[in-house]
């Protein structure tokens, strides 16, 4: 094999080897591409999901808390009694519709 | 026939008077020995350092027929391609593409890294080598034992032992072959360089990363098939998580099954009519230049890289891209923390490395493709 035909076919197979990695570049972008509009899609579309099981929780805490009326606050206002209850929820780590709350008083 | 008779026709018919009369075999028994110390108490590879160690031996024991029998049905696996391709298929199993997907720029320097492929190839030629023997001897350079099984069983059936036993050994040299290399070519300024986290892949582009390959590279170089269609197929066997089963199999059972009969029958063609020659010591040799050449390939794409991305990519990954997964990337890991040792190389050094497979099975194709005819 003559040194021209040698060298031809080894600039060729390097520059082979580099397009063809080079295409497989290409395709990942694409195929992300179309992965990121399919799941973009998706994202739009799944709001409503979230939305509902907020509500559908929040409609549960609402049925949960039938407490909250029954409360009774020697010397305390409404405000400071809700940081109390929201402070010893956050304390015990036991959401608030699960807490009874039968009355909150003030110590001198 | 007395006592004595019977002891010296005994003799007269043992292996050992074959040693007496073709003292090659037992050059051949002691190299064979020397293989198994590497494998065994130094740890080079082992898992085929010492299946090919052990064939060299059985078939350099004079007058046991073992290559006519049992040696020569096994060694159809080889011939025909068939155990570099199987061991792909565990490969493809064992293989985490998802360094690769989330930085596809890594590519490149698993392209750069085949550099050593062609420079070897040349050199071949010029020590006059027949044109597909020098073919299958660069291919060591890809640093892939399956790939350069295959395409030494293609192009160079002759020299088969001494093209695996080559790239094995380098695969297990890495360590000691690359840092000096990594070391030559970059500043401490660049591998000091910190990577950011890459992104995460879904599993959707997991699983149609396996299957876009296989159809556009096998359609543009059919002759990589029995390499990327298989490595493909056992990745898509492990993200689709639907085939837990086979994935196990082509990464457990089946690959260890295959290790055996591949390295065995590849250790028994090593005959001392055509080991113990100078070609021998000549393709060792260029197999160290091949490797050497595409660490440098690797490692100046990274640079390049590193200059282009304004000193956003480490070009210690750069040298990854020579395939050997995944001893080339712990290597970089290495080096990059040695330098800083707040680095972590290792996930995005993956990215080459893998690609370095894709790009070393490219490189036989277009070997076979060229000169298999």
């Amino acid at each position: 094999m003559g040194a021209g035909r040698a060298l031809i076919i080894a600039a060729s197979g390097f520059m082979v080897v580099f397009l063809m990695l080079c295409l497989l570049w290409f395709i990942i972008v694409m195929v992300n591409k179309i992965t990121m509009a399919l799941e973009g899609k998706t994202a739009e579309e799944a709001p409503a999901a979230p939305v509902r099981e907020t509500l559908a929780a929040a409609e549960a805490s609402a049925d949960d808390t039938v407490y909250g009326g029954e409360i009774a606050l020697y010397d305390v206002d409404e405000k400071t009694a809700a940081c109390i209850m929201a402070i010893i929820s956050d304390e015990t780590k036991i959401p608030l519709n699960q807490l009874i709350f039968k009355s909150i008083k003030a110590l001198n | 026939m007395n006592i004595i008779d019977i002891l010296i026709m005994i003799f007269q018919e043992s292996g050992f008077a074959g040693l007496i009369e073709d003292p090659r075999y037992l050059i051949m028994i002691l190299l064979a020995c020397f293989l198994l110390y590497l494998g065994i108490h130094k740890k080079y590879e082992p898992l085929l350092m010492i299946p090919i160690a052990f064939g060299m031996l059985l078939a350099n024991l004079p007058r046991t027929g073992i290559t006519d029998g049992l040696i020569h049905y096994l060694s159809l696996g080889v011939e025909y391609g068939i155990y570099p391709s199987l061991v792909f298929l565990g490969t493809g199993a064992m293989t985490d593409f998802g360094p690769l997907i989330a930085n596809p720029s890594s590519l490149l320097m698993g392209a750069g890294a085949q550099f050593g492929i062609f420079t070897a190839f040349l050199m071949a030629l010029v020590l006059g080598f027949d044109p597909k023997v020098a073919a299958a001897i660069g291919v060591i350079g890809g640093a892939d034992g399956p790939t350069a099984i295959l395409t030494a069983s293609k192009l160079a059936m002759e020299y088969l032992p001494a093209i695996a036993i080559a790239a094995y050994s380098y695969m297990a040299l890495i360590p000691m072959i690359q840092p000096p290399i990594m070391r030559a070519l970059t500043t401490e300024k660049e591998r000091k360089t910190v990577m950011k986290q890459t992104r995460t892949v879904t599993k959707k582009e997991r699983i149609i990363f396996p299957i876009a390959v296989t159809v556009f590279v096998v359609l543009l170089i059919p002759d990589t098939a029995p390499l990327v269609g298989l490595l493909m197929f056992g990745n898509l066997l492990k993200e689709t998580g639907l085939t837990d089963r086979l994935s196990d199999t082509a990464q457990n059972a089946l690959t260890n099954i295959v290790i055996i009969f591949l390295g065995i029958s590849v250790g028994a063609k090593a005959g001392a009519e055509t080991f113990l020659t100078i070609r021998t010591i000549e393709i060792v040799v260029l197999g160290l230049i091949a490797f050497s050449f595409s660490t440098a390939g690797g490692l100046i794409l990274g640079k390049i890289m590193y200059k282009v991305t304004g000193g956003k990519v480490n070009p210690l990954i750069g040298s990854a891209g020579v395939s050997a997964v995944p001893m080339a990337a712990r290597v970089s890991q290495i080096e990059g923390q040695k330098a800083n040792p707040n680095n972590y190389l290792l996930m995005h050094a993956m990215g080459p490395n893998v690609a370095g497979v894709i790009g070393s099975a490219v490189a036989a194709g277009f070997m076979l493709k060229i000169f298999g005819a």
